[in-house]
């Protein structure tokens, strides 16, 4: 009877209470909640466990109590005042985006300088959650190497995966983010591992050796960056695009040089002209780069809608693509060669010159100058000081709500990371290496050589039966008839006919979602290519065998049934 | 007894109260949903009272109802918010059924207010544009030229053009640059279009892109680019494998107010594989035959939209590729008699 009456009476006294906790948490959820999914333009994320993240959010933060001593990564120190701390919430977004001052302790200078600071980005993910997307400020007066910016970026995916991605571009694409991933500190407390990186800016272009030139920006997916009511296609229409950079005796507003860029690659789909112009000078390097790049990280990186940058220098005739966004993605199940995401990389990848020169960069980033061997050097010499300063990161916890389908983060995951480059490695040399789908067949007036492979098929030798002719002759437009713009081949001093050739197969761009929903919205079909070839009439062919270029193997084609 | 009542009532929604507050703490998916109920329930008000406005040509009411909303708005969040793309597409509406020079006066306010929180909206410079041809010439143009510069290959801007020189005549010298765009440019600009608000066009609503998927295989579908106006060019597409075909169709948004010319469509490049236009069937959503030989069909592209311009062939087996000649034109808006009168200016 007490006892009942006891319990009576507490949930009677304590209730009030319980109520009070409730509401506080409610509004700060809700307040919380409207603000990430309900005032950004553009922008539909779906729902957030706000409770259980903070749970676990303050869970790690008290365990973090307990550990905060044990040095990580590089640290880096900022301190804000209460004050500004409260500017930079007091109307998300658009606070967001204004400058406060702040202080900042570096390791290598280990002295207070006065920066200042915001959030950085539309997406509500870089500043509602406790990690925060910085960037800072020195005064111009202050600056060291040229550098007056640094964002300090955190990540989507595990923080890892983007430091090798950026590794990985810095490696390969010149310029590229120069990235070092640090511990950030603000006012003592640790926000988790960041990656520092600079900003594309003019003093990004003079520290990397370039002339101050036009920086463009191209996004048009989510938030306010999007146009309301224009065509979105960033590669159709220079009004989407911002400046970041200005070349010094153009205007801010002309934007000519890239109306002429864009006009090349249009015309590169149907003119061989226009498609020797983009890539002149060392432009055939910059893309073939990048399309390693992509294959490497498996990534496309940029698509029509967003995470484009170009620096479009006039005075080299360079035209930089520049990776700002991204992260290496370690499934190897099903290696992709060939990104199609954007307008220009389509038009590239069905030019079998870009292949070819695409294929050569990634076999030399491989064997000759290895790359992968680099990247799991790096990750080795992280990975103690990642692992201390990665069980005090709160950044593994937003990320866990922000896309919950996504794989736990562990400790583990360097280790996969060095497994996961290594057969990527094997992956992408074992389809080097291997030898193309080829058959021939006799013709009328010659033979016909078919390649359905991703691969070329290169140096193609022919031996007759009896009597050899002249020449071989390539029908450049399957006309069966000899006409100015067909190549001839002849004997080599041994009397053997050795084609110094690289024949590709056809790309065919299938669109699948313009009228019914598909999760694909393009595919690349590998096609059956026919090339034809003309002989003088009588001789026959005893044998064709190729080789492979990369593993400059000799290989013996298959005769199909003659079709005549 | 009421005691008891009231109390049993204040009790029981007390505890309802905080019940839905748990629910809604806890489900966080619910909550996301509920939650896009205010913002509709006000886009739904605003929307009712200014479609009503509009049928009574009351611009005066629609500019105090739309200047409510903008104001309530931006106490949700400063500048560019989730409700902007309701409030333009209201006030795309009311703008479009705006037709004397005092209706748009009527709306200067509201084009100004959203000028100030994104000034890169092409059909709000546009009517920011016309609402101060009366008023501020220099400055309406000023907005038309930036309007130009956000979607040159749209219409709307030019047009604002012609309503300048009805105003100021022989008066006052339009900018050179809005002549030249106008006299020069507007037949031959190809890039940067409009979309709708909400849906995109077809290949991300870029007007130059153009297709075909054959029969109703709509999942494969074949793209080309328009690089060139007045002048047939060949398109070509290859097939993975061997097609049968009873149709094809033609997908694009093309260009608003153009003639589309197509002609010798031909089946894996022969000659002899010719398809007889007289004999072909033509349907679409949005166009119309201007013109048809047994070699050419002249097709008009009045709108923007999604074209689907399907050709009912006879059936064709083993085929390979595809390939015709296409041209497109775009129609003046206005006569020559404008350009010349510019000239002579």
């Amino acid at each position: 009877m007490k006892i009942k009456y006891l319990i009576k009476k507490s949930i009677i006294i304590l209730s009030p209470f319980f109520l009070i906790i409730l509401l506080l948490l409610s509004f700060n959820v809700f307040k919380k909640d409207y603000t990430y999914g309900h005032k950004s333009i553009f922008f539909y994320p779906g729902s957030i466990d706000w409770l259980n993240y903070y749970k676990r959010l303050y869970f790690q933060k008290f365990k973090n109590n307990f550990d905060s001593k044990k040095k990580g990564l590089e640290q880096v120190h900022i301190f804000i005042s209460k004050k500004n701390n409260k500017k930079l919430h007091e109307d998300i977004p658009s606070s967001t985006d204004r400058y406060v001052k702040a202080e900042i302790i570096k390791k290598k200078k280990n002295k207070i300088e006065k920066i200042k600071l915001k959030y950085k980005g539309a997406n509500p993910y870089n500043w509602l959650f406790d990690q925060k997307e910085i960037r800072i400020k020195y005064s111009k007066k202050k600056t060291i190497n040229n550098r007056q910016y640094y964002d300090y970026r955190i990540s989507q995916s595990p923080v890892l995966k983007d430091y090798l991605y950026f590794k990985l571009a810095n490696k390969i694409i010149k310029p590229a983010y120069d990235v070092k991933l640090v511990e950030l500190f603000i006012n003592n407390k640790s926000k988790g591992i960041h990656i520092e990186r600079g900003v594309l800016r003019e003093d990004f272009l003079r520290r990397n050796k370039l002339m101050p030139v036009n920086i463009y920006r191209g996004e048009q997916r989510r938030y306010d960056d999007k146009n309301l009511g224009l065509e979105t296609k960033l590669f159709d229409n220079v009004g989407l695009w911002k400046k970041t950079s200005y070349l010094n005796f153009t205007e801010k507003n002309d934007y000519s040089d890239l109306n002429f860029f864009f006009d090349k690659i249009k015309k590169s789909a149907t003119d061989y002209n226009a498609f020797k112009s983009l890539i002149d000078y060392e432009n055939l390097d910059i893309l073939s780069s990048f399309g390693a790049f992509q294959i490497l990280t498996q990534n496309a990186s940029k698509d029509n809608y967003h995470n484009q940058r170009f620096i479009l220098d006039p005075w080299s005739g360079s035209n930089y693509l520049f990776v700002h966004d991204g992260t290496y993605n370690d499934v190897n199940d099903e290696i992709k060669l060939d990104y199609i995401s954007d307008e220009l990389m389509e038009i590239l990848n069905i030019n079998s010159e870009y292949l070819f020169h695409k294929y050569k960069k990634i076999y030399e980033l491989l064997n000759n100058d290895k790359i992968i061997e680099d990247m799991i050097d790096e990750i080795n010499s992280i990975k103690d000081a990642y692992s201390v300063s990665f069980k005090r990161d709160i950044g593994k916890i937003q990320r866990i709500y922000h896309l919950p389908n996504k794989k736990k983060e562990t400790l583990e995951l360097p280790n996969e990371l060095i497994e996961s480059l290594k057969i990527r490695k094997k992956k992408i040399n074992n389809i080097l290496t291997t030898n193309p789908k080829v058959t021939w067949e006799d013709t009328q007036n010659g033979f016909n050589i078919k390649i359905k492979d991703q691969m070329p098929v290169s140096n193609i030798e022919i031996k007759f039966k009896e009597t050899k002719p002249k020449h071989i002759i390539l029908d450049q437009n399957y006309n069966n008839l000899i006409d100015d713009n067909d190549i001839y081949f002849y004997p080599d001093e041994d009397n053997q006919f050795l084609l110094n050739l690289n024949l590709f197969s056809n790309r065919i761009i299938t669109y699948n979602s313009e009228i019914k929903p598909n999760n694909i919205d393009k595919t690349k079909i590998i096609n059956n290519t026919k090339f034809k070839f003309i002989l003088e009439n009588g001789h026959k062919i005893d044998k064709i065998s190729a080789h492979n270029f990369f593993s400059k193997k000799k290989y013996k084609k298959k005769k199909e049934i003659n079709i005549f | 007894m009421f005691k008891k009542i009231y109390k049993f009532f204040l009790i029981n929604s007390l505890l309802l109260f905080f019940i839905i507050i748990f629910i809604l703490l806890i489900n966080s998916d619910l909550r996301r949903k509920i939650f896009y109920y205010p913002t509709n329930l006000i886009n739904f008000y605003f929307e009712t009272r200014i479609n009503y406005a509009v049928s009574q040509k009351d611009f005066k009411k629609v500019s105090q109802y739309l200047g409510q909303y903008i104001d309530i708005s931006q106490k949700f969040s400063k500048g560019k918010n989730i409700m902007l793309v309701s409030i333009f597409k209201k006030l795309t509406y009311a703008s479009e059924k705006a037709l004397t020079q005092d209706d748009f006066n009527n709306l200067e306010n509201i084009y100004k207010k959203i000028d100030n929180i994104d000034d890169k909206i092409y059909l709000n410079n546009v009517w920011l544009g016309r609402s101060l041809i009366d008023n501020d010439f220099k400055l309406s143009q000023f907005y038309l030229s930036k309007a130009i510069g956000l979607a040159p290959a749209s219409e709307e801007a030019f047009r604002q053009i012609l309503n300048i020189y009805n105003l100021v005549k022989k008066d006052e010298k339009i900018d050179d640059f809005l002549t030249e765009q106008f006299c020069k440019k507007f037949l031959t600009n190809m890039n940067g279009g409009t979309s709708d608000l909400i849906n995109t066009n077809f290949f991300g609503g870029n007007i130059k892109d153009f297709g075909i998927f054959l029969n109703n295989d709509a999942q494969n579908i074949y793209k080309q680019q328009i690089n060139k106006f007045d002048e047939y060019i060949e398109y070509q597409f290859n097939f993975e494998n061997q097609k049968k075909i009873n149709s094809i169709n033609l997908i694009g948004t093309f260009y608003k107010g153009s003639i589309i010319k197509i002609k010798n469509i031909l089946l894996n490049t022969n000659k002899d594989l010719k398809i007889n236009l007289s004999k072909i069937i033509f349907i679409s959503n949005n166009n119309y035959i201007l013109k048809e030989t047994n070699n050419e069909l002249e097709i008009l592209n009045p709108t923007d939209e999604n074209n689907v311009i399907t050709l009912l062939t006879d059936q064709y087996e083993n085929i390979e590729s595809l390939s015709f000649s296409m041209k497109l034109e775009k129609i003046p808006l206005t006569n020559k008699a404008f350009c010349i009168s510019i000239d002579e200016n």
